[in-house]
């Protein structure tokens, strides 16, 4: 046990300036909650200390911040000077997870709280966070799996309730999205005055082994993101052209069971609740 | 030697057995299209198998999701050059249970790639999570200490990972910024050991050696002839930069100049070496452009073609 609550220790040193500040002050004290050996808690004192600990410290930031910006670039842009201390309040309350994909969801979670909170406020942020975070989702949905799911489906249920594709989102904004998304990739400062407000939906398509994105008009969107809240039924033209195309695919009950399962947090209300 | 026949023959014949390769890079993203129109300058290809997925947890249905784009671009260039596997995600030297999952993954690349060995790091990087559902990360490799309760627990764990994998299996000596004091062995001593007792081979980072000798003050030279250096396989070069008045092993660009001081000696000293790779951060790849990027393979394979030990 004492070698895991040393490396631990270690661990938490290279993330924290505080907790190095307390160990090189009173070791006794600072690390009274590992399990440690006397020569394990004379090595860590000794590290805290050290310049080497400072370039620890750098490169933990530097590999979480590398995470967020990969699949959060649009959301750091907006918190703009914000970001740091935002993303130092995330790290102190999360460590950091191995998979990227849960690393961004606690991330958005995170981020969405502190707006829902009033904590944090601004243009756009809301809708960027849910668009980046389904952006990633979708891309490391595992394909072939759900491609073979589709496939049964519609060879065992080809009449039963339609659900959306699993390698399909759709995402709703509030602001046309568009223009929003070309000024975060262009890295323009905000105020961002040619951004039209309104019901938007953008669909994000992994179906191919590549990302698509496009418009989608507001009832289509709409339908794609309720249908992913359980099986909706060929009642519509819209539903029959959204079928047309593939993005509502037969459900059966294997996909409706791994859509309400999933351990993974999907876009919609469900998603992004505060953990 | 065949794969099978290399499983079964002692250590030091597993290594002698290795073929020469010679001299390449550690592949990244900005190196796709290098690859691709530059293969005849590559004598091999290595590559960071974990980069090419996402590692969903021991509990999710499917846990290693690959990304169909990354196995594309690596199946095009094994069809044209040797792979090397160089994984991150093993974590050998985490204090918890060794993830016999993710050693299973490398399994399956190793055999559908037909890599002649392997490597990763002589270091942990995982941590326990909250919950079975939750595994950490300390988002950076950190140095195990080099003490015998660690040693015996990464001679369980080498033995485990050879016997799965049939190819040498290397690790790679330590880059550390924080010294630990009262460890009951050097590094050279415990390296020695590790190796002696499992067979493994060493993957030799000279760069690393160079970022350790001047944030600590020893002579790289020393630290390297006290290494069992028939057990060196493949050497990193790489470059680094300064941070928080330390010198980093941030691959920056070109090798740096002690790298290649220090080259020649060392691979006339290593009579089982098969590679030399050149690491870089990807994000240097648009100032040191093509060129850059053969300009340090071609110094590369001058040092290799003119200090190699031949075989036999």
């Amino acid at each position: 046990m004492t070698l895991l609550a040393f490396q631990l220790a270690l661990a938490d040193l290279a993330a924290s300036a505080e907790l190095c500040t307390r160990v090189a002050n009173d070791p006794e004290a600072a690390l009274a909650g590992y399990d440690l050996t006397p020569v394990e808690r004379r090595r860590l004192a000794s590290a805290a200390g050290q310049r080497g600990m400072r370039v620890n410290r750098s490169l933990y930031r530097y590999n979480r911040v590398t995470a967020l910006a990969t699949v959060s670039p649009g959301t750091l842009h907006l918190l703009g000077d914000r970001a740091r201390d935002v993303a130092g309040a995330f790290w102190a309350a999360h460590g950091a997870e191995r998979n990227m994909r849960r690393e961004a969801e606690h991330f958005a979670a995170f981020v969405l709280r502190m707006l829902d909170d009033g904590r944090l406020a601004g243009p756009y942020l809301r809708e960027v966070v849910e668009f980046e975070l389904v952006r990633y989702q979708v891309a490391v949905e595992p394909r072939g799996p759900a491609l073979a799911r589709v496939a049964e489906a519609a060879r065992r249920w080809p009449g039963g309730a339609l659900a959306p594709h699993p390698l399909v989102r759709a995402v709703a904004f509030s602001h046309d999205p568009e223009a929003l998304l070309s000024h975060l990739a262009y890295r323009h400062p905000l105020p961002y005055d040619d951004v039209a407000e309104g019901e938007f939906y953008l669909l994000l398509d992994y179906r191919q082994g590549h990302l698509e994105q496009r418009p989608l008009t507001v009832p289509q969107g709409r339908l794609l993101r309720d249908g992913a809240d359980g099986g909706v039924t060929v009642d519509s033209a819209d539903v029959r052209a959204l079928a047309a195309e593939g993005l509502f695919v037969p459900a059966g009950p294997a996909q409706v069971e791994h859509q309400a399962d999933a351990a993974v947090p999907r876009l919609g209300k469900a998603v992004l609740q505060p953990a | 030697m065949s794969v099978s026949e290399l499983h079964l023959a002692p250590a030091a014949e597993r290594l002698a057995a290795l073929p020469r390769l010679g001299v390449s890079v550690l592949y990244n993203p900005s190196l796709r299209e290098f690859v691709r129109d530059h293969a005849e300058a590559l004598d091999y290809l290595a590559i960071i198998p974990d980069r090419a997925w996402q590692d969903e947890g021991a509990a999710a249905p499917v846990r290693f999701v690959e990304s169909e784009g990354q196995v594309e671009i690596l199946s095009r260039a094994a069809e044209r050059l040797t792979l090397v596997g160089h994984s991150v995600g093993l974590s050998i030297g985490s204090a918890d249970p060794l993830d016999t999952g993710h050693v299973e993954q490398l399994a399956r690349w190793q055999e559908r790639f037909a890599m002649p060995w392997h490597s990763d790091h002589l270091s942990f990087i995982r941590l326990p999570g909250v919950d079975a559902h939750t595994e950490l990360s300390a988002s950076m490799a950190l140095a195990v200490p080099y003490d015998h309760e660690v040693l015996e627990m990464l001679v369980e764990r080498v033995d485990y990972v050879q016997q799965r994998i049939p190819v040498p299996f290397l690790l790679e000596n330590n880059v550390y910024y924080v010294d630990l004091p009262e460890q009951e062995m050097t590094e050279p001593e415990f390296l020695n050991e590790l190796t002696r007792r499992t067979g493994c081979g060493l993957l030799l980072d000279v760069h690393n050696v160079v970022v350790n000798a001047t944030n600590h003050g020893f002579d790289p030279r020393a630290f390297i002839h006290a290494l069992d250096l028939d057990r060196v396989v493949e050497l990193h070069i790489a470059g680094g930069s300064e941070l928080a008045g330390l010198y980093t092993d941030s691959h920056a660009g070109p090798v740096a100049e002690t790298v290649w001081e220090l080259l020649p000696e060392v691979v006339a000293g290593c009579p089982n070496l098969c590679a030399i790779t050149f690491e870089f951060h990807e994000g240097w790849y648009p100032a040191m452009g093509a060129e850059g990027v053969l300009r340090e393979l071609r110094t590369a394979r001058n040092v290799w073609d003119r200090h190699r030990v031949h075989a036999g």
